[in-house]
């Protein structure tokens, strides 16, 4: 079975640092945790397997294509992205529909309306995102990802600002996703978080697995 | 204690047909971006630019025709040939055009960097060449309606005042698809380096300024090459901010030496027309190589 998600042997470097050094792991359906303290790697990690950095050397594969090269593999991918990574003036509704579109999605609107009430965000779906809490933010970014069906599924600290209700929901999510076939990869620094969600654990110390 | 358990995530994957050409995710972000750009879903502040740019671009054109309305056939066949000639009339809008240039084009670009959203534009099947394009077709559309539509208005305008509309039409025929060709080459031209100058910062504002200051700089220069120095109008190559205008105006055509005398503009030599196509190409050269240069996969 060709892994949906591969690494082999990638590295990755900044001038003299080595963000990324020689990595290889290969991913299945279920849900992986990238566990590493801040400055580990795990961002850039996150940023080669979207196709958003070129290794230096190495090969990262998203159901055996190139990210960076093949459309057809980075439309496998849903990307939650740290930080406020959010369009602002849209509301959560037009957001979510928005990247449907962006995704190739025929029913942007429907496939939107499903995709918010996964996180439970139906009854805000017409609210400005601007005005959200940054809970909401993250369930939003997690609805968007989700929208297109992905078969990669890729989060960068996705559980921060969340309540322990909302915390509950989305780890629940996660491991159901497991079950569809979507091969997940979610990154934290916390380890008690990763243990809880992640099936498999990959450590990343100062860019390198051990 | 007892652990809740979550039985139902909620989760139903869409079934539905998902495509695999990104014309139509292009297609769908230039249109949401030049919404924005305009003001759409966002406070009436935001839309006085546009709006106001647009009035401006029209005004000379509602101005001649509402004299040729007011003053009757009679009156108006004493006045010259054309009020405004098709060729000058860039002069007159040239500000407009700039300051949409200006102030609009960076809407387009700056926010999607500052919003952290590059990221989410370029994990998709969409690529950086396509994202660019999607942005210049986001700027340029809109633009175009500004440097085509006054025209385009004032010829119809021209034709329906004109005693012999036919006759009218039979005389200007040759520079109705000029005005077609010179409105898309202002937009299009405007719009790379509107879009290249954005493309160097995530603030809109330091977009406007470093655009204003960048026409302001050549001008100065190619003022001070062509004045003090006397080294003819070829010197102008240098300023940017009229080259695509003056190109424009070499394809419609100069307008006829008497309405020049007559009417409210002078002619002022340009740049040989050989280079001003050089000096026009070179601009869409360095724009697109500095939009490719900013828009790599590795540096998104």
């Amino acid at each position: 079975m060709t892994p949906l998600l591969e690494f082999d042997r990638v590295s990755k470097w900044f001038r003299d640092t080595v963000a990324v050094g020689d990595m290889s792991f290969a991913l299945t359906p279920g849900v992986t945790g990238l566990l590493g303290h801040n400055g580990a790697g795990k961002s850039t990690a996150i940023r080669l397997a979207t196709g958003l950095a070129r290794p230096d050397e190495g090969t990262v594969r998203i159901n055996g294509l190139d990210p960076r090269r093949s459309g057809v593999a980075r439309a496998a991918i849903g990307l939650v992205p740290d930080g406020d990574g959010l369009w602002p003036g849209l509301t959560a509704r037009g957001l979510v529909e928005a990247c449907a579109r962006l995704r190739g999605v025929s029913d942007a609107r429907g496939a939107a309306a499903a995709a918010l009430a996964t996180v439970d965000l139906t009854d805000v779906a017409e609210r400005d995102v601007k005005g959200f809490s940054q809970g909401m933010r993250q369930r939003v970014k997690i609805a968007q990802a989700l929208v297109h069906r992905p078969q990669v599924l890729i989060l960068d600290e996705p559980l921060n600002g969340l309540d322990p209700q909302q915390r509950e929901t989305v780890i629940a999510l996660l491991h159901h996703l497991g079950t569809e076939g979507v091969a997940t990869l979610f990154s934290s620094h916390v380890l008690g978080e990763v243990e809880r969600v992640a099936d498999n654990v990959l450590v990343l110390v100062n860019g390198r697995l051990v | 204690m007892s652990q809740a358990k979550i039985h139902d995530v909620r989760y139903r994957p869409y079934e539905g047909e998902i495509k695999g050409s990104t014309r139509r995710a292009v297609a769908s972000m230039a249109r949401w971006s030049a919404l924005r750009a305009l003001g759409a879903r966002r406070p009436w502040t935001a839309k006085i630019v546009p709006v106001g740019l647009a009035l401006v671009a029209f005004g000379p054109a509602i101005t001649v025709l509402g004299i040729k309305a007011l003053l009757g056939s009679d009156l108006s066949d004493r006045l010259p040939g054309d009020i405004i000639p098709f060729a000058t009339y860039y002069q007159l809008v040239a500000f407009a055009i700039l300051a949409y240039a200006a102030i609009v084009i960076p809407e387009t670009l700056c926010p999607d960097r500052r919003s952290r959203v590059l990221d989410l534009y370029l994990s998709t099947a969409m690529s950086p060449r396509e994202y660019v394009l999607g942005k210049v077709l986001a700027s340029a559309v809109p633009l175009l309606a500004v440097t085509t539509l006054p025209l385009l208005f004032l010829y119809v305008g021209n034709v329906f005042f004109s005693d012999t509309p036919l006759g009218y039409i039979e005389t200007h025929l040759r520079e109705l698809p000029t005005l077609f060709i010179g409105g898309i080459l202002i937009a299009f031209v405007y719009t790379l380096m509107g879009l290249t100058i954005a493309s160097l910062t995530s603030r809109r504002a330091f977009a406007t300024v470093g655009f204003v200051l960048f026409l302001l700089v050549t001008g100065l220069i190619g003022g001070l090459l062509r004045g003090p120095l006397d080294l003819g109008p070829n010197a102008d190559l240098v300023n940017m901010q009229f080259q695509p205008v003056w190109l424009a105006q070499k394809i419609i055509g100069e307008a006829p030496a008497d309405a020049i005398q007559n009417g409210p503009l002078q002619r002022m030599e340009t740049p040989d027309t050989a280079l001003l196509i050089i000096s026009n190409a070179l601009i869409v050269l360095v724009c697109v190589g500095v939009l490719a240069l900013r828009y790599r996969r590795s540096d998104a």
